[in-house]
Protein backbone atom coordinates (compact mmCIF):
# COMPACT_ATOMS: atom_id res chain seq x y z
CA UNK A 1 0.00 0.00 0.00
CA UNK A 2 1.47 3.53 -0.79
CA UNK A 3 0.57 6.40 1.16
CA UNK A 4 -0.06 9.41 -1.01
CA UNK A 5 0.42 12.76 0.13
CA UNK A 6 0.03 16.06 -1.98
CA UNK A 7 1.45 19.27 -0.11
CA UNK A 8 0.55 22.48 -1.21
CA UNK A 9 2.29 25.98 -0.21
CA UNK A 10 0.36 27.71 2.35
CA UNK A 11 0.39 30.90 1.14
CA UNK A 12 2.88 33.52 -0.58
CA UNK A 13 6.04 35.18 0.51
CA UNK A 14 6.05 38.70 1.39
CA UNK A 15 7.98 40.84 -1.01
CA UNK A 16 9.63 44.25 -0.71
CA UNK A 17 8.70 47.09 -2.68
CA UNK A 18 9.01 50.62 -2.60
CA UNK A 19 6.52 53.67 -3.66
CA UNK A 20 6.36 53.94 -7.47
CA UNK A 21 6.73 50.26 -8.20
CA UNK A 22 4.61 48.59 -10.42
CA UNK A 23 3.30 45.11 -9.62
CA UNK A 24 1.60 42.68 -11.85
CA UNK A 25 -0.37 40.04 -9.55
CA UNK A 26 -1.66 36.94 -11.01
CA UNK A 27 -4.76 34.99 -10.24
CA UNK A 28 -6.38 31.95 -10.92
CA UNK A 29 -10.11 30.22 -10.86
CA UNK A 30 -12.67 28.20 -12.08
CA UNK A 31 -15.69 29.65 -13.20
CA UNK A 32 -19.76 28.70 -15.04
CA UNK A 33 -21.46 30.83 -16.58
CA UNK A 34 -24.32 30.36 -18.59
CA UNK A 35 -23.27 33.06 -21.23
CA UNK A 36 -20.18 35.05 -22.33
CA UNK A 37 -20.37 37.62 -19.31
CA UNK A 38 -17.67 40.70 -18.83
CA UNK A 39 -16.02 41.27 -15.38
CA UNK A 40 -13.55 43.59 -13.85
CA UNK A 41 -10.86 42.13 -11.42
CA UNK A 42 -9.06 44.50 -9.17
CA UNK A 43 -6.35 44.05 -7.01
CA UNK A 44 -5.51 46.25 -4.68
CA UNK A 45 -2.93 46.46 -1.63
CA UNK A 46 -4.55 47.22 2.01
CA UNK A 47 -4.60 47.19 5.77
CA UNK A 48 -6.76 46.70 8.66
CA UNK A 49 -7.56 49.67 10.02
CA UNK A 50 -9.59 49.68 13.45
CA UNK A 51 -10.07 45.77 12.28
CA UNK A 52 -11.54 47.10 8.70
CA UNK A 53 -10.22 46.24 5.72
CA UNK A 54 -8.52 49.46 3.87
CA UNK A 55 -7.82 49.42 0.44
CA UNK A 56 -5.51 52.01 -0.63
CA UNK A 57 -7.01 53.06 -3.26
CA UNK A 58 -4.81 55.26 -5.01
CA UNK A 59 -2.88 51.99 -5.74
CA UNK A 60 -5.33 49.70 -7.57
CA UNK A 61 -5.59 48.35 -10.80
CA UNK A 62 -8.13 46.86 -12.61
CA UNK A 63 -8.81 44.50 -15.66
CA UNK A 64 -11.49 43.88 -17.55
CA UNK A 65 -11.85 40.39 -19.31
CA UNK A 66 -14.48 38.18 -20.75
CA UNK A 67 -15.93 35.19 -19.38
CA UNK A 68 -17.14 32.99 -22.00
CA UNK A 69 -19.91 30.72 -21.52
CA UNK A 70 -19.15 27.73 -19.39
CA UNK A 71 -22.26 25.17 -18.40
CA UNK A 72 -18.52 22.89 -16.11
CA UNK A 73 -15.79 24.95 -14.26
CA UNK A 74 -13.40 26.51 -16.98
CA UNK A 75 -9.97 27.40 -15.48
CA UNK A 76 -8.83 31.00 -16.24
CA UNK A 77 -5.84 32.54 -15.30
CA UNK A 78 -5.48 36.66 -15.46
CA UNK A 79 -2.63 39.36 -14.33
CA UNK A 80 -3.82 42.52 -13.31
CA UNK A 81 -1.23 45.32 -12.96
CA UNK A 82 -1.33 47.98 -10.24
CA UNK A 83 1.48 50.71 -9.19
CA UNK A 84 1.75 52.14 -5.22
CA UNK A 85 0.84 55.42 -5.19
CA UNK A 86 0.19 58.01 -2.58
CA UNK A 87 1.39 54.63 -0.30
CA UNK A 88 3.36 55.07 3.06
CA UNK A 89 6.40 52.56 4.44
CA UNK A 90 3.84 49.99 5.92
CA UNK A 91 2.94 46.51 6.03
CA UNK A 92 0.24 45.21 2.97
CA UNK A 93 -1.95 42.99 2.22
CA UNK A 94 -3.20 42.07 -1.31
CA UNK A 95 -6.62 41.81 -2.13
CA UNK A 96 -8.13 40.63 -5.64
CA UNK A 97 -11.56 40.98 -6.38
CA UNK A 98 -14.12 40.20 -9.07
CA UNK A 99 -16.07 43.40 -8.75
CA UNK A 100 -19.75 43.63 -7.75
CA UNK A 101 -19.70 39.52 -7.79
CA UNK A 102 -18.89 38.90 -4.36
CA UNK A 103 -15.79 36.90 -5.00
CA UNK A 104 -12.43 38.08 -3.66
CA UNK A 105 -9.21 36.42 -2.78
CA UNK A 106 -6.50 38.13 -0.18
CA UNK A 107 -3.43 37.61 1.83
CA UNK A 108 -2.24 39.81 4.59
CA UNK A 109 1.15 41.60 4.95
CA UNK A 110 2.58 40.27 1.19
CA UNK A 111 3.59 43.93 0.01
CA UNK A 112 6.29 45.30 2.03
CA UNK A 113 6.48 48.66 0.71
CA UNK A 114 9.91 51.02 1.98
CA UNK A 115 11.63 49.66 4.89
CA UNK A 116 7.78 48.20 5.87
CA UNK A 117 7.47 50.80 8.51
CA UNK A 118 10.00 49.24 10.66
CA UNK A 119 9.46 49.59 14.42
CA UNK A 120 8.12 52.47 14.90
CA UNK A 121 4.23 52.08 14.76
CA UNK A 122 4.81 48.54 15.47
CA UNK A 123 6.84 49.51 18.80
CA UNK A 124 4.20 52.53 19.47
CA UNK A 125 1.32 50.09 19.61
CA UNK A 126 3.12 47.48 21.53
CA UNK A 127 4.19 50.06 24.26
CA UNK A 128 0.04 51.35 24.22
CA UNK A 129 -0.63 47.79 25.02
CA UNK A 130 1.49 46.97 27.79
CA UNK A 131 0.59 50.46 29.32
CA UNK A 132 -3.38 49.61 28.90
CA UNK A 133 -3.15 46.64 30.59
CA UNK A 134 -0.13 47.63 33.17
CA UNK A 135 -3.56 50.21 34.34
CA UNK A 136 -6.22 47.52 33.48
CA UNK A 137 -5.01 44.62 35.24
CA UNK A 138 -4.54 46.00 38.83
CA UNK A 139 -8.37 47.98 38.16
CA UNK A 140 -9.29 44.35 37.79
CA UNK A 141 -7.38 42.95 40.72
CA UNK A 142 -9.14 45.63 43.30
CA UNK A 143 -12.58 44.91 41.65
CA UNK A 144 -12.18 40.56 42.41
CA UNK A 145 -11.26 41.75 46.35
CA UNK A 146 -13.53 44.53 46.65
CA UNK B 1 -29.30 23.17 -25.91
CA UNK B 2 -31.36 21.66 -23.55
CA UNK B 3 -35.81 21.19 -23.94
CA UNK B 4 -37.62 21.39 -20.37
CA UNK B 5 -40.93 20.21 -20.20
CA UNK B 6 -44.26 21.34 -18.38
CA UNK B 7 -47.91 20.23 -18.84
CA UNK B 8 -50.46 21.83 -17.55
CA UNK B 9 -54.63 21.01 -17.02
CA UNK B 10 -56.44 24.15 -17.38
CA UNK B 11 -59.65 22.01 -16.84
CA UNK B 12 -63.16 22.63 -18.30
CA UNK B 13 -64.03 25.59 -20.97
CA UNK B 14 -67.43 25.81 -22.63
CA UNK B 15 -68.29 28.38 -25.24
CA UNK B 16 -70.95 31.47 -24.09
CA UNK B 17 -74.58 31.05 -25.16
CA UNK B 18 -75.54 32.80 -28.55
CA UNK B 19 -77.90 34.77 -26.67
CA UNK B 20 -75.25 35.93 -24.11
CA UNK B 21 -74.43 38.96 -22.21
CA UNK B 22 -74.38 42.41 -23.94
CA UNK B 23 -71.71 45.63 -22.83
CA UNK B 24 -73.05 46.95 -19.54
CA UNK B 25 -73.70 46.49 -15.75
CA UNK B 26 -74.56 43.67 -13.91
CA UNK B 27 -75.42 42.59 -10.15
CA UNK B 28 -74.72 39.30 -8.63
CA UNK B 29 -78.06 38.41 -7.08
CA UNK B 30 -76.47 36.83 -4.27
CA UNK B 31 -73.30 38.73 -3.46
CA UNK B 32 -74.31 42.18 -4.50
CA UNK B 33 -70.98 43.15 -6.49
CA UNK B 34 -71.55 45.25 -9.50
CA UNK B 35 -69.94 43.99 -12.88
CA UNK B 36 -69.38 45.90 -15.84
CA UNK B 37 -69.08 43.66 -19.13
CA UNK B 38 -67.83 44.44 -22.32
CA UNK B 39 -68.94 43.07 -25.14
CA UNK B 40 -66.22 43.82 -27.50
CA UNK B 41 -63.71 42.05 -26.18
CA UNK B 42 -65.66 39.20 -23.70
CA UNK B 43 -63.75 40.77 -20.73
CA UNK B 44 -65.76 40.96 -16.99
CA UNK B 45 -64.77 43.96 -14.65
CA UNK B 46 -65.47 44.43 -11.04
CA UNK B 47 -66.37 47.82 -9.83
CA UNK B 48 -64.66 48.69 -6.41
CA UNK B 49 -64.54 52.24 -4.93
CA UNK B 50 -65.33 53.46 -8.40
CA UNK B 51 -62.59 51.57 -9.66
CA UNK B 52 -62.84 48.69 -12.81
CA UNK B 53 -60.52 45.83 -12.20
CA UNK B 54 -60.36 43.61 -15.01
CA UNK B 55 -61.09 40.24 -13.62
CA UNK B 56 -58.18 37.97 -14.30
CA UNK B 57 -56.61 34.86 -13.22
CA UNK B 58 -55.25 34.27 -10.45
CA UNK B 59 -52.18 33.28 -9.17
CA UNK B 60 -51.63 29.40 -8.28
CA UNK B 61 -48.44 27.52 -6.87
CA UNK B 62 -46.45 26.16 -9.85
CA UNK B 63 -46.58 22.02 -9.86
CA UNK B 64 -43.03 22.38 -10.51
CA UNK B 65 -39.99 24.92 -10.61
CA UNK B 66 -37.70 24.74 -13.50
CA UNK B 67 -34.53 26.25 -13.66
CA UNK B 68 -33.70 27.91 -16.64
CA UNK B 69 -30.84 29.44 -18.00
CA UNK B 70 -30.07 31.53 -22.04
CA UNK B 71 -30.37 29.34 -24.54
CA UNK B 72 -32.85 26.60 -22.99
CA UNK B 73 -36.11 25.42 -24.64
CA UNK B 74 -39.23 25.23 -22.62
CA UNK B 75 -41.64 22.75 -23.66
CA UNK B 76 -45.33 23.82 -22.70
CA UNK B 77 -48.32 21.29 -23.29
CA UNK B 78 -51.79 22.51 -21.63
CA UNK B 79 -54.36 20.21 -21.91
CA UNK B 80 -58.28 20.79 -21.39
CA UNK B 81 -61.68 19.86 -22.04
CA UNK B 82 -64.30 20.88 -24.34
CA UNK B 83 -68.24 20.54 -25.08
CA UNK B 84 -70.81 22.74 -26.95
CA UNK B 85 -70.90 23.66 -30.33
CA UNK B 86 -68.39 24.37 -33.17
CA UNK B 87 -65.79 27.26 -32.22
CA UNK B 88 -63.66 28.55 -35.02
CA UNK B 89 -60.30 31.05 -34.06
CA UNK B 90 -59.74 29.83 -30.24
CA UNK B 91 -56.67 30.98 -29.13
CA UNK B 92 -53.66 28.92 -26.79
CA UNK B 93 -51.69 31.68 -25.60
CA UNK B 94 -48.42 30.97 -24.24
CA UNK B 95 -46.64 33.75 -22.04
CA UNK B 96 -43.36 33.52 -20.12
CA UNK B 97 -42.98 37.11 -18.14
CA UNK B 98 -42.63 38.71 -14.91
CA UNK B 99 -44.55 41.19 -12.65
CA UNK B 100 -44.07 44.94 -12.28
CA UNK B 101 -46.13 46.35 -9.45
CA UNK B 102 -48.39 42.65 -9.22
CA UNK B 103 -49.01 43.21 -13.16
CA UNK B 104 -47.46 40.59 -15.44
CA UNK B 105 -45.58 41.95 -18.30
CA UNK B 106 -45.31 39.29 -21.05
CA UNK B 107 -41.79 39.08 -21.74
CA UNK B 108 -41.83 35.60 -24.54
CA UNK B 109 -45.05 34.72 -26.15
CA UNK B 110 -46.15 32.56 -28.58
CA UNK B 111 -49.58 31.19 -29.67
CA UNK B 112 -51.93 28.85 -31.57
CA UNK B 113 -55.07 29.30 -33.14
CA UNK B 114 -57.49 26.18 -33.51
CA UNK B 115 -61.28 24.99 -33.99
CA UNK B 116 -63.04 23.22 -31.93
CA UNK B 117 -65.67 21.04 -33.40
CA UNK B 118 -69.15 20.64 -32.00
CA UNK B 119 -69.13 18.34 -28.90
CA UNK B 120 -71.89 17.17 -26.34
CA UNK B 121 -69.79 15.41 -24.18
CA UNK B 122 -66.64 16.90 -22.98
CA UNK B 123 -63.15 16.37 -25.28
CA UNK B 124 -59.87 16.73 -24.52
CA UNK B 125 -57.65 18.81 -26.51
CA UNK B 126 -54.42 19.63 -25.70
CA UNK B 127 -51.69 22.44 -27.31
CA UNK B 128 -48.27 23.18 -27.10
CA UNK B 129 -45.18 25.14 -27.96
CA UNK B 130 -41.51 25.04 -27.07
CA UNK B 131 -40.34 28.52 -26.09
CA UNK B 132 -36.22 29.15 -26.45
CA UNK B 133 -34.81 31.42 -23.58
CA UNK B 134 -32.87 34.70 -25.06
CA UNK B 135 -29.89 36.02 -23.75
CA UNK B 136 -31.29 38.73 -22.53
CA UNK B 137 -33.67 36.27 -19.79
CA UNK B 138 -33.69 39.06 -16.52
CA UNK B 139 -33.73 36.83 -13.43
CA UNK B 140 -37.58 38.18 -12.14
CA UNK B 141 -38.82 35.94 -15.69
CA UNK B 142 -40.51 33.48 -13.18
CA UNK B 143 -43.88 33.76 -14.04
CA UNK B 144 -45.63 31.45 -16.43
CA UNK B 145 -49.45 32.21 -17.68
CA UNK B 146 -51.43 29.53 -20.36
CA UNK B 147 -54.71 30.48 -21.19
CA UNK B 148 -57.42 29.57 -23.65
CA UNK B 149 -59.70 32.12 -25.35
CA UNK B 150 -61.63 33.87 -28.01
CA UNK B 151 -62.75 32.36 -31.10
CA UNK B 152 -66.70 32.48 -32.51
CA UNK B 153 -68.67 31.95 -30.86
CA UNK B 154 -66.75 33.30 -27.51
CA UNK B 155 -64.92 31.16 -25.16
CA UNK B 156 -64.20 33.10 -22.13
CA UNK B 157 -60.93 32.79 -20.66
CA UNK B 158 -59.52 30.32 -18.81
CA UNK B 159 -56.21 29.77 -17.66
CA UNK B 160 -53.68 29.20 -15.23
CA UNK B 161 -50.71 32.24 -14.32
CA UNK B 162 -47.79 30.74 -11.90
CA UNK B 163 -45.70 32.63 -9.92
CA UNK B 164 -42.17 31.20 -9.33
CA UNK B 165 -42.50 28.67 -12.22
CA UNK B 166 -39.07 29.06 -13.22
CA UNK B 167 -35.87 30.13 -11.63
CA UNK B 168 -33.09 32.09 -14.26
CA UNK B 169 -29.27 30.46 -13.25
CA UNK B 170 -26.29 31.19 -14.90
CA UNK B 171 -26.72 34.98 -15.56
CA UNK B 172 -23.83 35.82 -13.32
CA UNK B 173 -20.47 34.10 -12.89
CA UNK B 174 -19.86 31.61 -9.88
CA UNK B 175 -16.09 31.45 -9.44
CA UNK B 176 -14.20 28.52 -7.28
CA UNK B 177 -10.54 28.06 -6.06
CA UNK B 178 -9.90 31.81 -6.67
CA UNK B 179 -6.06 31.65 -5.64
CA UNK B 180 -3.10 34.27 -6.15
CA UNK B 181 -0.59 31.99 -7.74
CA UNK B 182 2.02 34.75 -8.10
CA UNK B 183 3.35 38.46 -7.70
CA UNK B 184 5.78 40.21 -9.34
CA UNK B 185 7.39 43.69 -10.06
CA UNK B 186 7.24 44.55 -13.65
Amino acid sequence: MTLQVSLRPLGLVPKQFYPGDTIRATVSFKYTVAQDTKITLQAVPYQYKLGVLDRVGSSAGQKEITLTKAMTPASKEVSIDFTLTNIADGKYGLLVEALDTGYYVLQDNLIIVGTGGAGITDVLSMVVTIIMLSVMIPMLEGVEKG
Amino acid sequence: MVTKTLALSLGSISAMQVTGYTTGWYRDPITGERYYYDAATGKWYLLVSGLLYPLSIDYLSPPKQLSIIPGDRVKITISYKYSGPAVTGVEERFVIGYEIAGILQEALVDTNTRSLPQSSTPLTYTGEKTLTIPSSVGSNWTVLECKVSGGTPTVPERGVRYRGAFVVTGLVPEITEFTIIDFIKV
